[in-house]
């Protein structure tokens, strides 16, 4: 089912950094959540949970301009079959990158070894539980953990890293404050460790101080269709709250 | 000998005389860009000696000299080329110090290198900039071509597609196909990194498309030995970590085509059990850890505790290669002396360019007792701005309240005594944790705080903000003496100067003197005696399209790049 091609991240450096340049951008998705709202948070995601796998109602989309037209006509899931068109970095309407992300996440299943239960409703979960290691011959390996929150409601806190243009529909949550701008230099490398979180809203803005995101989590290989930034982890987040 | 190009102010060619380039083929036609590529295939030099090509564009004339040089006799059968990333006599003395100590004036014990039978000074630079980077130079050493900032073993030109430049042929290249010799190469970097790519890539980007691609290229090249690191850039994309675009599994194709592959120290050593005949070793997702990190700070390490050290790495692939009767060529590469300059890290930079040093002992050990007619080149590809300029009393900087008086706590002159380094263990690695620590700093950097103490993990002295600036990281030495930033970025850059060359073997003596750092190449194929032309109808530095496809005679290509002016891409064979 992975038939993505995969788009690698530091092609993004070839693209010019707007954040970089400009000085400042207004946060706007910025919620505070009372910490004991936290726990009864419901899965608020406005989209459908996409990985159920569904019979293939809709023919298998060809082009990013049909899947974008899908997305926007259906909201629905898409069963996705076809490689990513590249070069991607075109020019979505707000939303839309979010909505063929979570499309996208339909053909990745991972399977936990072990099935994890959570008691709650909202469940923390930090960088350092997203692995279990790294076999070199067959790359990460992602904890039981991590792959039993697939699809579920989570909220983890770390560092936005400098968006590539303020109007994107994610931002990337890294673990520690980057030294650099991985958008801005060509050939600098994202961690591994980081997540990218997908925004309900149509605008974000960014901060250096830590964050505590919560929303949706999806595993497994993805493209964003507008950047070309493949994530492994991503939070369709409904909810932004700042840590300082 | 000349030759002229002429275009018009619409990029179109309108005059050619090649005058005594003599026999030409193909005109080749324009690029979907802006500029004109005109490519000559079948161009024959006769000669060894300067070749010019002028390009008139829209009333702009431009001119190139590329020359083909006289074969030199030599005797050495091997070549050993040592690069510590970055490395400056700066560096070398601090680092030096550190290690065996010095008592009223006096080193207890000189560095390895310090023995060379030759020293040299080597320029860096690039054809588009006066500053230069790890791909750029090593390719001038690998292939005697100047290149472009990021390429390699190419001249960069306009076309869309980054791996087809037209191409040099690397030293390696050469000696594969006139001698059937073996090649190795040995980093502590990501081993599609830009200076061990240097040895067989072709391309004008050192990024992460093209890194993948030099991945392939090595397979296809036939490089016998590989060490380092990046897994990543080998797994398919259907792996989770991959950094491939492709789902090519190089770790299959590399065991398939008959490479012993190893993973971890451990299993290096066992495979040294019985000598594989090609070997690949790679031992981390990107790049290695530092030596510090290895032996000390042992918590940074992750998942990756047995990881080989230069030194073993290097030894191993002396043994593999020395097993070839027709000789070899090893790159070996301290990566990190370059990675841990650029976040301002002095100690791990200092303690990766000790063990480089210990390297360089461990090869001449082997080639005393192995193989004696062995060309031993050690050598830097460009510089950082690191400096030692007196000490500093921890305790007293540690405990004083204001920039003041963590100035008041750097020793200079003859209030810099010595620093208290110490080596309870005898193996020749500083306990950096000490009393008295030099005041070393890269005197180009972003906005950050310096302690000049060893820290716990490896250094993030800059962080970027959110609109996009660098900024001093609060948590990297937050007692530091704070630094304003005088480069743009998060890092240290590379700075100008010339590099030290030191040599031991046979054609050491060819090293002597200051020149371009591409004379190395020369002096590489004056060391074993090169000489294509009797050997294979070469006169210099050829460069087939495909070299792992045989010899493509393609000769020369020349390149103008519209109103910028032209250049020449050379290359030359004699039948």
């Amino acid at each position: 089912m992975r038939s993505f091609s995969r788009m690698l991240v530091a092609l993004i450096g070839l693209i010019a950094c707007a954040a970089c340049s400009n000085s400042s951008t207004s946060i706007q998705q910025i919620t505070s959540i009372p910490p004991e709202a936290l726990t009864a948070l419901p899965t608020a995601s406005p989209l459908p949970n996409t990985d159920v796998v569904e019979a293939a109602t809709s023919a298998p989309v060809e082009t990013l301009a049909g899947m974008a037209a899908l997305a926007a006509a259906s909201r629905q899931t898409l069963t996705v079959d076809a490689p990513t068109p590249l070069p991607l970095n075109t020019q979505l309407p707000p939303g839309d990158a979010r909505v063929i992300a979570a499309a996208t996440d339909t053909a990745m299943q991972p399977t936990a070894r072990s099935i994890v239960a959570f008691d709650e409703s909202v469940v923390p979960i930090t960088f350092d539980e997203f692995y279990d290691g790294y076999n070199l011959r067959a790359g990460l390996i992602m904890s039981d953990k991590l792959v039993s929150l697939d699809g579920r409601a989570v909220t983890m806190e770390g560092y936005m890293a400098p968006p590539l243009k303020a109007e994107l529909d994610y931002f990337v949550l890294t673990r520690i404050r980057l030294s650099f701008c991985p958008f801005c230099t060509t050939g600098a490398d994202w961690p591994d460790d980081i997540a990218l979180v997908y925004l309900t809203g149509d605008a974000t803005g960014a901060t250096e101080h830590p964050i505590r995101v919560t929303g949706r989590l999806e595993v497994g290989t993805s493209v964003d269709q507008e950047t070309g930034m493949v994530s492994l982890v991503r939070i369709y987040a409904d909810q932004m709250e700042l840590l300082s | 000998m000349a030759a002229t190009l002429g275009f018009n102010a619409d990029g179109e060619l309108t005059g050619v005389d090649i005058g005594g380039l003599a026999q030409f083929g193909i005109l080749a036609g324009a690029l979907p860009t802006k500029s004109q590529s005109v490519i000559w295939r079948g161009v024959m030099l006769p000669e060894a000696g300067d070749y010019t090509v002028e390009v008139t564009a829209a009333g702009t004339t431009r001119e190139a000299v590329w020359t083909a040089r006289e074969p030199m006799a030599g005797t050495a059968r091997n070549v050993i080329l040592f690069i510590a990333d970055g490395m400056t006599v700066p560096m070398i003395t601090a680092a030096r110090i550190a290690s065996r100590g010095i008592v009223q004036g006096t080193l207890n014990d000189n560095f390895y290198m310090d023995g060379a039978e030759a020293i040299g000074l080597a320029h860096t630079s690039s054809v588009d900039s006066l500053m230069a980077d790890s791909a750029n130079t090593l390719s001038s050493v690998n292939t005697g071509h100047i290149g472009s900032v990021n390429s390699t073993g190419s001249y960069s030109d306009t076309s869309p597609n980054r791996l087809d430049d037209p191409r040099t042929e690397t030293f390696a290249e050469i000696i594969q196909r006139t001698r059937g010799m073996s090649v190795g190469v040995v980093t502590t970097s990501d081993w599609s990194d830009a200076t061990p790519a240097a040895v067989w890539a072709h391309g004008r980007d050192r990024g992460d498309a093209n890194r993948a691609a030099y991945v392939v290229q090595a397979l296809d090249a036939g490089i016998d030995v590989i060490m380092g690191g990046g897994a990543r850039r080998m797994l398919p994309n259907t792996a989770e970590g991959s950094r491939r675009s492709d789902d090519r599994d190089m770790f299959a194709e590399f065991e398939g085509a008959g490479y012993t592959i190893v993973t971890t120290a451990t299993e290096l050593d066992a495979a040294m059990g019985e000598l594989p005949e090609q070997l690949l070793g790679v031992f981390t997702p990107s790049d290695l850890n530092v030596w510090l990190d290895r032996n000390v700070y042992t918590d940074n390490l992750g998942d990756f505790t047995d990881q080989p050290g230069l030194v073993d790495m290097t030894v191993a692939a002396l043994d593999i290669l020395n097993q070839n009767e027709n000789g070899f060529y090893l790159e070996v590469e301290a990566a990190s002396v370059d990675k841990q300059m650029h976040p301002l890290d002095q100690e791990r930079a200092l303690s990766d360019l000790i063990e480089f040093d210990f390297a360089v002992g461990a090869a001449l050990e082997w080639a005393a007792e192995n193989a004696p007619d062995t060309l031993i080149i050690v050598t830097a590809d460009h510089g950082h701005g690191y400096e030692v300029y007196g000490t500093v009393d921890v305790e007293r900087f540690n405990a004083a309240t204001d920039d003041a008086g963590r100035i008041a706590a750097i020793g200079i002159y003859n209030g810099a005594g010595y620093p208290t380094y110490t080596d309870e263990d005898g193996d020749g690695f500083p306990n950096w944790e000490a009393s008295r620590v030099f005041a070393g700093t890269v005197n180009n950097h972003p906005a950050y705080s310096e302690d000049f103490q060893v820290s716990p993990i490896p250094r993030a002295p800059s962080i970027t903000n959110e609109s996009g600036a660098n900024i001093d990281n609060p948590d990297d030495d937050p007692n530091g003496l704070p630094m304003n930033a005088n480069v743009p970025g998060g890092s240290g850059v590379h700075t100008l100067q010339d590099v030290p060359v030191f040599a031991f073997g046979p054609g050491a003596e060819n090293i002597m003197g200051i020149y371009h750092q591409r004379d190395i190449f020369f002096h590489m194929a004056a060391g074993i005696g090169l000489n294509p032309a009797a050997e294979d109808g070469m006169i210099s530095v050829a460069a087939p399209e495909t070299a792992a496809a045989g010899f493509d005679p393609s000769l020369l290509a020349i390149v103008g790049a519209g109103l910028a002016g032209g250049f020449v891409i050379g290359r030359a064979r004699r039948k």
